[in-house]
């Protein structure tokens, strides 16, 4: 079998292409949209392909040959719907039998209304242009679906963690520098996924006749709270969490320019810009950089000891009090976590010495 | 203040190779140095005409050509050598025949042979070939060249050096990445300056442990393990995966020396008996034998660009000796080549037992 996957180099692409590689189980075809990204594939001799997945006619050809693709593509909230809206017409000039496309939990938002489900509708009204555009790509190949013939598996991962995932780098550096923090001392959920848990989920959704035209949420087997998963990485990276932030989500206020991108990228602002002049544009950028986002520093005071950046879109995430349930994926694709969390978090740990994250 | 030398005419200077250390590196630098008349672009050569086109644009008096034997040589011109690694012999040893004097971006060839061959070729025109390890020109490395050479922080004890981090380089195709085209990965790549620089300070090694994740193709992580003959030891850990310190830290008997690979002009030291570190600009003396602060700039890479295509521009009127001559470009290929002889599998224990069996597979064959 020959499976194509779509954004080959970033986290889960890359893992699942080592997976499939080097456990003999398929031919791939790494597809990546710069050269660049080949540097960490090229460990590999691959027919790797490269291709802007947001064009179609380049998708197509970059596709040849394939049997399923797996797509896995990060981009930012424009590129999530024009990468979705290429890829199943693509798909199917190509030939391609089956898609796998990666959406996430966070169609759902990133506070969950108690009792959500697979099938609970994506929200497509969000605050966060990502979670919002990610609802939109799923609509839009359970749309292309509808009227097409290529099979389609929609997955929903929630917080995938493992070897080279940046949040958990993240984290393992803040705990190193004393600038983690927990809101609610960790107690929200945390619906997190093993990055191999969830590649044996992707197995299962490309190989399993009944999964096509379903979605799934996905979940490790253990309820994980934030406080847990933030003691796995202090554990894997040698630490503890005595100097972890107690933290009151404050109140998040958007700088002008930031206002003014969000106002910019909606698509009735996008619709009038061909008519305004360049020049209007340009005062308006500059006067939104050019607004004093905090006070001048005092310089009659001693240095403060690292404090953390607290993050709306990390606060709200700890803030989850919803365990997404995986009974449907258990009961269809027949998908029972292998990975315990905390094996995983030992694989994690590894990696993060492997790569200097942490010390030896 | 650097001191332009008084050429009674600018040295023409071939650009072989538009691509991205030209576009981001050579163009300004050459652009600077004709303004201050002491280079003038006669010719730039790529078969890529929008690579071409972009350079040649900077420099509208320059012929524009795509291929390297169209080129005009007048002898005694200065030709650039940014093409891809697998044409820098026959390029370079062309030009050397032609009377030129030659800079050659590294790494200084795709073997060591070529790469020995070109010495050949220089040592037998007589002709001028340097290699473009332009972090010799950078205040803060000569400043470490001369505290190894004078043992002024006492004897080497040791030495830890991270570098590298997400490839980020624009490369215009797949062939960077090819063991075909390419034959090495990030040591190959990167390793080449942070060899050079070892070897510059501490001189050669006299037994090496080398690893790295290869797997039938180049390898985007490795680790070096140096021992020296006077019993220090040091390590190397490259990347082109993940973010590293991009530090280099250097211990000696009476103090340690960390210098971060961005940063051309400045240095941190911590000395023996001093509870606190010191970190500043390197600046040059003046009369005293102190700078005040803010009497002369920083250098950074750009300044270290010009300085060696000053130096090569020198060299070529017999002004000045070769800085870096093929011979030291040689030096980073040869230990290269022998940690690929010596290479074994990195551990990267976060893989499955079915992963770990089929990686020894492929790096059996790839040994093959």
């Amino acid at each position: 079998m020959k499976i194509a996957v779509i954004g080959a180099s970033g986290f889960v692409g890359l893992r699942l292409v080592e997976r499939l590689h080097l456990e003999g189980r398929a031919e791939v075809v790494p597809v990546v949209h710069a050269f660049r990204s080949l540097a960490v594939l090229a460990r590999f001799d691959l027919p790797w392909r490269v291709a802007d997945p947001a064009n179609v006619a380049a998708l197509t050809a970059a596709l040849q040959g394939c049997d399923a693709v797996v797509h896995a593509a990060l981009g930012d909230a424009k590129q999530i719907v024009t990468m979705a809206a290429a890829l199943y017409p693509a798909a199917a000039q190509a030939g391609v039998k089956r898609i796998v496309a990666l959406s996430s939990a966070a169609v759902h938002s990133l506070t969950p209304a108690p009792g959500t489900t697979d099938s609970t509708p994506p929200l497509l009204k969000q605050k966060s242009e990502y979670n919002t555009a990610k609802a939109r790509a799923e609509t839009i190949l359970s749309a292309a679906r509808k009227n097409g013939r290529v099979e389609l598996v929609q997955l929903r991962p929630g917080i995938v963690h493992g070897p080279r995932s940046r949040l958990v780098a993240d984290v393992a550096g803040q705990l190193r520098d004393g600038t983690a923090w927990l809101v609610d001392d960790g107690a929200g959920i945390c619906n997190a996924i093993a990055v191999d848990n969830l590649i044996d989920a992707i197995w299962l959704a490309l190989m399993t006749p009944e999964a096509d035209g379903e979605v799934f949420l996905l979940n490790d087997r253990e309820t994980i709270t934030w406080r847990d998963f933030y003691a796995a990485i202090a554990g894997a990276a040698g630490t503890d969490l005595r100097d972890v932030h107690a933290v009151t989500p404050p109140v998040f206020r958007s700088s002008p320019s930031a206002r003014l991108a969000r106002l910019a990228a909606t698509d009735f602002a996008m619709s009038l810009m061909p008519v305004i002049p360049a020049r209007i544009k340009r005062i308006a950028k500059a006067a939104a950089a050019a607004w004093p986002a905090n006070h001048p520093p005092d310089n009659w005071r001693l240095p403060d000891a690292a404090r953390p950046a607290v993050h709306e879109e990390m606060c709200e995430l700890q803030s989850c009090r919803w365990r997404f349930p995986i009974a449907k994926a258990e009961r269809v694709l027949g998908y029972h976590p292998a990975l315990t969390f905390d094996a995983a978090m030992q694989r994690t740990g590894a990696w993060l010495r492997f790569a200097g994250v942490v010390r030896a | 203040m650097t001191h332009f030398p008084n050429m009674p005419e600018p040295v023409p200077v071939i650009v072989s190779g538009c691509g991205a250390i030209t576009k981001f590196f050579y163009a300004s630098a050459l652009a600077f140095l004709e303004e201050k008349r002491v280079v003038r672009v006669a010719a730039v050569c790529d078969p890529h005409e929008p690579n071409r086109a972009g350079i040649a644009a900077r420099f509208p008096h320059a012929k524009s050509v795509a291929r390297f034997e169209d080129v005009p040589f007048a002898s005694d011109s200065l030709v650039v050598v940014a093409s891809p690694p697998r044409l820098h012999a026959t390029q370079s040893i062309f030009a050397l025949e032609k009377g030129c004097g030659v800079l050659c971006e590294k790494p200084m060839a795709a073997s060591l042979a070529d790469a020995e061959a070109m010495a050949d070729a220089a040592n037998r025109t007589g002709r001028p070939l340097a290699v473009g390890l332009y972090r010799r020109f950078f205040r803060a490395t000569r400043v470490i060249k001369e505290i190894c050479t004078h043992g002024t922080l006492g004897q080497p004890v040791s030495f830890e050096v991270e570098e590298g981090g997400a490839f980020r380089w624009e490369a215009a195709s797949d062939s960077f990445f090819r063991r075909e085209a390419t034959p090495g990965g990030v040591l190959y790549d990167t390793g080449v300056h942070t060899l050079d620089l070892l070897l510059w300070w501490f001189g050669e090694p006299s037994r090496l442990d080398y690893r790295d994740d290869a797997a039938g193709g180049q390898e985007a992580n490795c680790t070096l393990e140096l021992g020296y003959t006077p019993g220090f030891t040091g390590r190397v850990r490259l990347s082109r995966d993940w973010a590293t310190r991009n530090t280099f830290r250097l211990n000696f008997t009476r103090g340690s020396i960390a210098w971060n690979v961005g940063q051309a002009g400045q240095l941190t030291l911590s000395l023996d008996g001093v509870t606190t570190v010191l970190r500043g600009d390197v600046l040059p003396r003046h009369d005293d034998g102190l700078t005040l602060l803010g009497h002369s700039a920083g250098e950074g890479s750009p300044q270290a660009f010009i300085h060696q295509l000053i130096n090569l521009a020198d060299a070529i009127r017999g002004r000045a000796a070769l800085a870096i001559p093929a011979a030291e470009g040689l030096r980073s290929l040869r230990l290269i080549e022998a940690c690929y002889r010596e290479r074994r599998a990195m551990d990267q224990p976060w893989l499955s037992p079915a992963e770990t069996a089929g990686l020894a597979r492929l790096q059996r064959r790839t040994a093959a």
